[in-house]
C-alpha cells in the first residue's frame, strides 16, 4: 500500500490539523516507512487457525443496572468550560457541514 | 415518463430506560441545561463507559418484534467526527457487527399488504442539544441528552410513495410503543427519521442519485418531506438536470428544503472497535428470556379483537393502532355483553371528546367500567341512545356513575304507554296538517310528529313505543 500526500492531507483535514507542505511531505515519508515495517512483520506472522478479534478487550457481558446515581453540580459540569452562559457552553456558531 | 420513487428510513428512537446508555445519569426530559452530565457522557478523560444492560434488551426486543435475526456476538465501535455536541468526539456507535439484522414489517396500503424490509438495528448513544443563536453568532450546548441511549433502525429501500412512508413509519412507532422500547414523544424527540430518496424513471434497474433528509420528527413533517423531495427531483430530471449527492435540510414551516453547505470530501468516520468496552453475547437463555417479555403484538391483536369481539376490521386497526387504546377498548369489552357498542362508544364520542380536549386515552376521565355500565343502560332500555350522550358528557365532566347521573337527573325512559299515549293525542291535536298529510301518504311527516313527543318529553319517550302509537293514531 503506498501513501500518499493526498491521503495524509485528508487525515489531517478530518482531524482537524493544519499541517504545512513540509510536514505533509515528512509525514508521507515517515508513515510510508512505518507501514512497510508493520507490513513485513505481519506478512511473517502464521495466522492460520488464529480466529478474528472482535474486540480488544477479552471480557464479556460487562453491563450495568438501570439505576440511577447523582449527576454532577451544574457548575462542576461547566467548570472546563472556556465560556459559559445560563447554564450552557458556549462555543462560536456552527452549522453542520460548516 | 412515468417516474418511480424509492424511500429508505433511518429512524432513531430514545430507549425509555430511566439512566444513560453507558451512565447512571437520568435521562428524563426537560431538566435545567448541564444537570444530568457526569465525567463519563461528557468525555471527561479516564472516564470508562459501561453499557445499560436495558439497552441491549430493549434493541433485542424490538428486533424480534420486527422478525430481524438477533447477533449472537455483537460489539460497539467508535464513529469519529467532530462536532461540539460530541464531547468526545466520537460518537459510540455500532459498525459490522450490530444487535439486529434482516427483519422486516409488512404494512397495508390502499388496501394490499406489502413488506419492508429492515436491514439492521444498532445501538449507540444521543448527542447533546446545540441551541444556534442568530443574533449572537454563537451555539449554547446542553449536554444533558449526550449519552440517552439509542437505537437506529435502518430499512431497505423499499418504500415508494408517501402513503407507504407513513404506514411503515406508524406502524413501527406502535410497535416501539408496545413493547415499551419508547415513549415515541416525538414533540420531545424521542423518535426521529432521516429520509433517503432518490428518483428515476419506471423500470430502471439501477437506482437514482440520493438525497438525505436528517431529523424529521413529525409524521406530517415526514410525509411532506417526502412528497416535496419526490416532485423536486422529478422536476429536476425532467429539466435534464443531474441530482447532487446531497444532506438537505427540511423546513416543516415553510415547506420546503435546502441543501445543507457540505464539505468536498465524503464522511470518514474511521470506525474502529470501542476499546473501552467488551463484547455482547447474547446467548439462546438470554433470548428466550427476552422473547418472554414481548407482549401481543399489533397485528395480533388486531385479528384477536376481530375474532374475539367481533368488531369491523376498520376499527379493530384503529382501535390496536395505540396500546393505551387497545387496553382501554379490552377492559370494558371483556366486561360487556356489546363489545360492538363499546367500540362505536370510542370510535365517535369517546375520540372526539379527547380530540377537542387535546387529552391523551390514559388521561380519559371515564373509566372502562363506567362506559360499560352506560352501554348497559342502553341495551336494557334504561335510557335511550340519544340520552346516553348527555349521560355521557356528565359522566365527562363529574366522573359520577351512569346510573346515579340517570337517577338525579330522571332520565330514564318513559316507557308507560298510558303517559305517551296522552302526550301523542295532544301532539296529533295540535298538528293536524301533519296529520292530514301522514294520512294522504306523506310517510316522512311522521318524523316531525315524533320529534314533537320527544320535545315533550325532554327526550325521554321509548322512541319504538311512540312510533308505533303515533302509526296506529295516523292511520
Amino acid at each position: 500500500m503506498k501513501i500518499t500526500e493526498k491521503d495524509i492531507m485528508d487525515i489531517a483535514d478530518v482531524s482537524k490539523l493544519a499541517l504545512t507542505d513540509e510536514e505533509v511531505k515528512s509525514m508521507t515519508e515517515d508513515l510510508q516507512t512505518i507501514f512497510h515495517c508493520f507490513k513485513k512483520k505481519l506478512s511473517n506472522l502464521d495466522t492460520d487457525g488464529v480466529k478474528p478479534m472482535e474486540q480488544v478487550s477479552s471480557n464479556q457481558n460487562i453491563f450495568r443496572d438501570d439505576k440511577c446515581e447523582h449527576s454532577l453540580e451544574q457548575q462542576e459540569v461547566l467548570k472546563n468550560a472556556s465560556v459559559n452562559e445560563k447554564g450552557y457552553f458556549k462555543v462560536p456558531r456552527v452549522m453542520e457541514g460548516n | 415518463m412515468k417516474y418511480e420513487v424509492v424511500v429508505g428510513l433511518e429512524v432513531h428512537a430514545e430507549l425509555d430506560t430511566r439512566t444513560k446508555i453507558y451512565c447512571n445519569c437520568t435521562t428524563k426530559f426537560g431538566a435545567e441545561p448541564n444537570t444530568q452530565c457526569c465525567p463519563v457522557c461528557l468525555g471527561l478523560p479516564g472516564a470508562i463507559p459501561v453499557l445499560n444492560k436495558k439497552v441491549v434488551e430493549y434493541a433485542v426486543k424490538t428486533g424480534l418484534a420486527t422478525n430481524c435475526s438477533i447477533t449472537m456476538l455483537s460489539k460497539q465501535d467508535r464513529k469519529n467526527y467532530f462536532y461540539p455536541d460530541l464531547p468526545k468526539a466520537y460518537q459510540i456507535s455500532q459498525d459490522d457487527l450490530p444487535i439486529c439484522t434482516d427483519g422486516y414489517l409488512d404494512i397495508e396500503v390502499e388496501g394490499k399488504t406489502k413488506r419492508v424490509g429492515i436491514h439492521r438495528i444498532h445501538i449507540e448513544e444521543d448527542a447533546g442539544k446545540l441551541i444556534h443563536s442568530e443574533s449572537n453568532n454563537d451555539t449554547l450546548i446542553d449536554f444533558n441528552r449526550a449519552g440517552v441511549p439509542l437505537i437506529e433502525i435502518v430499512t431497505a429501500p423499499d418504500m415508494h410513495s408517501s402513503q407507504e412512508v407513513k404506514a411503515f413509519f406508524e406502524k413501527l412507532k406502535t410497535i416501539l410503543e408496545y413493547t415499551e422500547v419508547s415513549d415515541c414523544k416525538m414533540q420531545e424527540g424521542s423518535l426521529r427519521a432521516d429520509i433517503n430518496l432518490s428518483v428515476k424513471p419506471e423500470g430502471a434497474k439501477t437506482l437514482g442519485t440520493r438525497t438525505e433528509m436528517k431529523n424529521l420528527n413529525s409524521t406530517r413533517a415526514i410525509v411532506r418531506a417526502v412528497e416535496h423531495e419526490s416532485k423536486r427531483q422529478i422536476e429536476q430530471l425532467e429539466q435534464g438536470l443531474l441530482i447532487t449527492q446531497e444532506t438537505r435540510r427540511w423546513d416543516d414551516a415553510k415547506c420546503e428544503s435546502y441543501p445543507l453547505r457540505s464539505k468536498k470530501e465524503a464522511h470518514d468516520y474511521r470506525f474502529f472497535a470501542e476499546p473501552n468496552l467488551c463484547s455482547i453475547i447474547i446467548d439462546d437463555a438470554w433470548l428466550k428470556r427476552i422473547r418472554a417479555s414481548i407482549p401481543e403484538l399489533p397485528d395480533d391483536k388486531k385479528v384477536r379483537f376481530i375474532k374475539q369481539y367481533d368488531l369491523p376490521e376498520y376499527d379493530a386497526a384503529y382501535i390496536t393502532s395505540s396500546k393505551p387504546l387497545a387496553d382501554y377498548f379490552e377492559n370494558a369489552a371483556k366486561i360487556s355483553k356489546n363489545p360492538k357498542a363499546i367500540s362505536n362508544w370510542i370510535m365517535g364520542d369517546v375520540l372526539n371528546k379527547l380530540k377537542d380536549g387535546g387529552i391523551q386515552i390514559t388521561g380519559i376521565p371515564i373509566s372502562a367500567q363506567r362506559l360499560t355500565k352506560l352501554v348497559d343502560l342502553i341495551d336494557s332500555n334504561i335510557i335511550s341512545s340519544r340520552i346516553a350522550k348527555q349521560v355521557f358528557e356528565i359522566m365527562w365532566d363529574t366522573n359520577d356513575e351512569p346510573d346515579e347521573i340517570v337517577e338525579k337527573y330522571g332520565l330514564q325512559v318513559l316507557s308507560d304507554s298510558d303517559t305517551i299515549k296522552r302526550i301523542v293525542n295532544e301532539v296529533i291535536s295540535e298538528n293536524p296538517k301533519a296529520v292530514d298529510d301522514i294520512k294522504s301518504g306523506k310517510k316522512r311527516s311522521i318524523g316531525f310528529l315524533v320529534g314533537q313527543v320527544m320535545r315533550k318529553t325532554d327526550g325521554k319517550a321509548d322512541p319504538r313505543i311512540v312510533n308505533q302509537l303515533l302509526s296506529e293514531a295516523t292511520q
